[in-house]
């Protein structure tokens, strides 16, 4: 085997490794980062591999006169392949810098035209012998059109791409970063490509007429589309970090949207209040409020929006305001859920509903009037009883259908009554095997201990609920409120 | 998981759900009830092995019913007793029509 022989073996070892690289990328392209095909960059490592397989062939078959017929295929598919990559390489340059012509005449004259012509000659030329030529030996030879019309088309798309991206590295610095980054990665390729091609030549001893520029040309594509999945990667990341600092943001200003500071009325000797809200994501859909609305009434409100995350809380905020606006009117629990439920209504285009239990209590007489928007029950402890389910009348979900009419019921509170109200996160709360927590085991825990504060009721419940669905991972929001009863002010409490 | 299992002839749809209705698996049947409801006039959801439904669903189930109202009919059959409550609790019993319900 001579020298040369063994370099030629190598330099297609090379290439098959540079095709398999190139193979690797595109499928990376396609499949991981779900690109299209028709994508430019999926496209030029597909030419890529294309090209690299024709050369591979052409190498193989040069010199062995039975194959002519294959070198000839492998010649003239690698020619068009790599004059179809560099006009691509050369639109992918040109269009992130804008410079594509826009034109159709132009267009067809850059582009369809010269490589329509070149395509025709490439596949008569083992009849006309005008760009390339076989001989009796197997011989390769490079005829008249090679020089004249391949090299200068293929120079043209490379130079111009190289030219406008140092241009715009020069000139259009900082306006932005992305082609900035471009540009560079052009310039790179730009100074790569004829780097290894004259590294091969050096340390090959490769035949410098040839123009066997696949492996230089994989180098340096192997480094774009590296830089420029990288880069995209990176960008990703930036936005998914930003978006997570701003979800971190929401959680705080959804919490401090409501009460949450205790004892929350320390000057009220009449009651005492509490209540949590753990959104299974960071922020949630479930809220609960509570407030004065004069001096005698106290309205509290425990509700649960329709599905989860950022929509769910935007909802919610709305919800939120609306009611504890119509509240503040002092309309009664019935008339604030049916005008709310038209606010929400009357603009309500992603279909969403809450499902809202509001209650008046009466402070100086503990008359507690209360109406249902297809909330839970509620869960009440008389003065020395125990914590029972309250069987109330539901109307439908606040959203959900316009024009609808709430009701309202009167329940009598006694000093010692206590009321806790949830959402659906405590009695669905799943165990490992897809068991519910429900509203037994919920009563089980407010008993345990029912002369409890309400912060400790809740602590009651919730340990409950976490010593049932143990490691078992949780999606709904869980939030509770309890409200102790003490009796009115002349009842000297 | 949840199971659609759906049968249309002429204007008649029908959808067996089969596992649960939540959040995960709610946008998969709005998806389905949305791209077949075109032209139906009875739509049947049948619910026998459907164990659990969330707000999620139930809001799947509020637009199919509102997509209805205009075109034909919407039943619910076979509610087992956990899904039953929910729509009791929720007030979906009133506007939904429940085959088999009192």
């Amino acid at each position: 085997m001579t020298d040369q022989a063994i370099i030629n073996g190598l330099y297609r070892e090379l290439l098959f490794v540079a095709m398999i690289l190139l193979g690797i990328l595109l499928f990376n392209n396609l499949v991981l980062y779900k690109q299209k095909l028709k994508d430019r960059l999926s496209l030029m490592l597909l030419f890529g591999v294309i090209m690299c397989s024709f050369e591979i062939l052409w190498t193989f078959c040069e010199n062995r006169p039975q194959l002519s017929a294959l070198t000839y295929l492998g010649v003239c598919g690698y020619m068009i392949s790599f004059v179809s990559f560099t006009a691509l390489l050369n639109r992918y340059i040109l269009n992130r810098f804008d410079r594509l012509p826009k034109a159709i005449w132009m267009n067809v004259l850059f582009y369809i035209v010269p490589l329509g012509i070149f395509f025709l000659l490439c596949v008569t030329t083992p009849l006309t012998h005008w760009v390339v030529r076989v001989d009796e030996t197997g011989g390769l030879h490079e005829e008249i059109l090679f020089d004249a019309l391949f090299t200068p088309l293929m120079g043209l798309y490379l130079l111009t791409a190289l030219i406008s991206a140092v241009e715009y590295a020069v000139r259009g610095r900082r306006k932005n970063s992305a082609a900035t980054r471009v540009s560079y990665n052009m310039i790179v390729f730009g100074v790569l490509a004829p780097a290894v091609y004259v590294l091969e030549i050096i340390l090959l001893g490769a035949d410098s007429n040839y123009l066997a520029l696949s492996l230089a040309v994989s180098v340096s594509l192997v480094y774009l589309t590296t830089n420029v999945s990288t880069h995209t990667l990176l960008e990703t990341r930036a936005k998914v970090e930003a978006t997570e600092s701003d979800l971190r943001v929401a959680t705080r200003i959804q919490a401090d949207m409501l009460p949450n500071i205790y004892p929350a009325f320390p000057d009220r000797p009449e009651f005492d209040i509490y209540a949590s809200m753990d959104p299974a994501k960071e922020v949630g859909g479930d809220f609960y409020d509570f407030f004065l609305v004069d001096d005698d009434h106290l309205c509290m409100v425990m509700a649960d929006v329709s599905g989860k995350g950022i929509p769910a809380a935007l909802f919610m905020m709305a919800a939120k305001i609306i009611l504890a606006n119509n509240a503040m009117l002092g309309k009664s629990p019935a008339q604030i859920l049916t005008d709310a439920n038209a606010a929400i209504c009357s603009n309500n285009r992603e279909e969403m509903f809450v499902t809202v239990w509001l209650g008046i209590l009466e402070l100086s007489s503990g008359k507690l009037t209360a109406a249902n928007a297809g909330h839970e029950y509620p869960v009440m402890r008389s003065a020395n009883g125990q914590f029972e389910l309250i069987k109330d009348k539901h109307g439908f979900v606040i959203g959900g259908m316009d024009g609808l009419r709430y009701k309202e019921y009167e329940l009598q509170m006694e000093p010692g009554s206590k009321l806790f109200l949830y959402t659906d996160g405590v009695p669905e709360a799943t165990d490992a095997s897809q068991e519910l927590f429900g509203t037994e085991r919920m009563l089980e825990a407010l008993n345990k201990d029912t002369s409890a504060a309400p912060q400790d009721i809740l602590k009651q419940v919730r340990s409950a609920v976490d010593g049932f669905v143990r490691e078992a991972e949780q999606f709904d929001d869980l939030t509770m409120l309890c409200l102790e009863y003490r009796g009115g002010k002349q009842d000297g409490a | 998981m949840l199971n659609i299992k759906k049968t249309i002839e002429n204007a008649a749809a029908i959808f067996t759900l089969e596992g649960r209705l939540d959040t995960s698996t709610a946008p998969e049947l709005d998806q389905e009830l949305k791209s077949s409801l075109n032209g139906v006039t009875a739509l049947t959801l049948d619910m026998k092995d459907l164990v659990y439904i969330s707000s999620a669903g139930l809001r799947v189930l509020l637009s199919a019913q509102k997509i209805m109202n205009k075109q034909g009919k919407m039943t619910v059959r076979n509610v087992n007793e956990t899904v039953m409550e929910i729509f009791e609790v929720t007030g979906f019993s009133d506007i939904l029509d429940i085959e088999g319900a009192d």
